[in-house]
């Protein structure tokens, strides 16, 4: 459900060696394999140049929130949170996709989605 | 039944505490996607929220407390027994002169060997409680004994019909203090 009051922002990606533009609301998670980086949409996969880290400075404000050492996700396509035995917490996608909160992040991703 | 209930409740709080949790989590997260501009979090089941866990953990507690105040089996004998079978220790070194044998609590019938019996525990043959008759005093001495040669205590009761029903009274208190004695003791017929 869209409430629409911002505006979408969009970044450069490559889809294999094709330039394409994703809107970051369409963004499930980013995710960092060995030294790159790919950015998760409903529709597909695309690299971009953007390091873990500054993905992650770059677009807090914009709902992007770290969870692991490999993930960013998008707080806007989680459908569920459930907390786990182990302090970890398990989001699921609205992609149906699982991606869990690691305990090294849980105390910033709590002040995250508590800060209004 | 009520280790059963024991056990559901602690996994009810578990669960209910862990729903809690998932509840607080979600609608933090629903509030963020809120000021964000796109909802998509899912608040879960209605009917397994915090609140229907809550009404279940209480109506379990509840049965609890009512299953914790009903008297046990052996309590609600107590106003029934009035013949006792002592149960006698297998070490025949100590108090080998009490066999076997009835006696009557409430009736001035006493049929024991040597107007004694004696309470015994289950299983280690371990003599807790003494009852003795005393010619002396024409009353019943009754020991506690941590082992077969310690007395701790005695205590003298009369041989009148009515201090018969005291010493019954006092072998009660002892079996709801101490149920597990309770299987030693046998009601071996009604008292006439």
């Amino acid at each position: 459900m869209k409430l629409g009051v911002k505006m979408d922002k969009i970044i450069e990606a490559k889809d294999l060696d094709l330039d394409v533009t994703v809107h970051l609301n369409q963004i499930n998670y980013v995710e960092a394999i060995n030294n790159d980086v790919f950015v998760t949409t409903n529709a597909g996969v695309y690299k971009i140049k953007e390091k873990l880290y500054l993905f992650d400075e770059l677009y807090r404000a914009d709902g992007f929130i770290r969870v692991s050492k490999s993930f960013i996700i998008n707080i806007r396509r989680v459908v569920k949170a459930s907390s786990q035995i182990n302090s970890r917490i398990k989001l699921t996608m609205i992609s149906n996709e699982t991606i869990y909160v690691t305990r090294g992040y849980l105390k910033e991703f709590k002040a995250f989605i508590r800060s209004v | 039944m009520q280790t059963i209930l024991l056990i559901i409740s602690a996994i009810l709080v578990v669960v209910l505490i862990n729903a809690f949790r998932n509840e607080s989590l979600n609608k933090q997260i629903l509030r963020k996607q809120k000021e964000l501009g796109e909802v998509n979090i899912e608040l879960g089941n209605p009917w397994f929220n915090t609140k229907s866990i809550s009404v279940l953990l209480t109506c379990v507690i509840v049965s609890f407390i009512f299953i914790e105040d009903q008297p046990t089996q052996m309590k609600e004998l107590t106003p029934e027994f009035n013949f006792l079978k002592a149960e006698i220790a297998d070490d025949s070194n100590t108090y080998n002169e009490m066999r076997g044998g009835s006696i009557c609590i409430f009736g001035a019938l006493i049929t024991y060997d040597d107007n004694s019996f004696s309470l015994v525990s289950e299983g280690n043959n371990e003599i807790d409680y003494i009852f003795s008759y005393d010619d002396q005093t024409l009353g019943y001495e009754q020991f506690i004994t941590s082992n077969y040669s310690q007395y701790k205590s005695k205590q003298t009761y009369g041989s009148d019909e009515s201090n018969h029903v005291n010493i019954g009274v006092y072998v009660s208190e002892i079996m709801e203090s101490y149920p597990m004695q309770g299987n030693a003791i046998e009601i071996v017929e009604e008292c006439e």
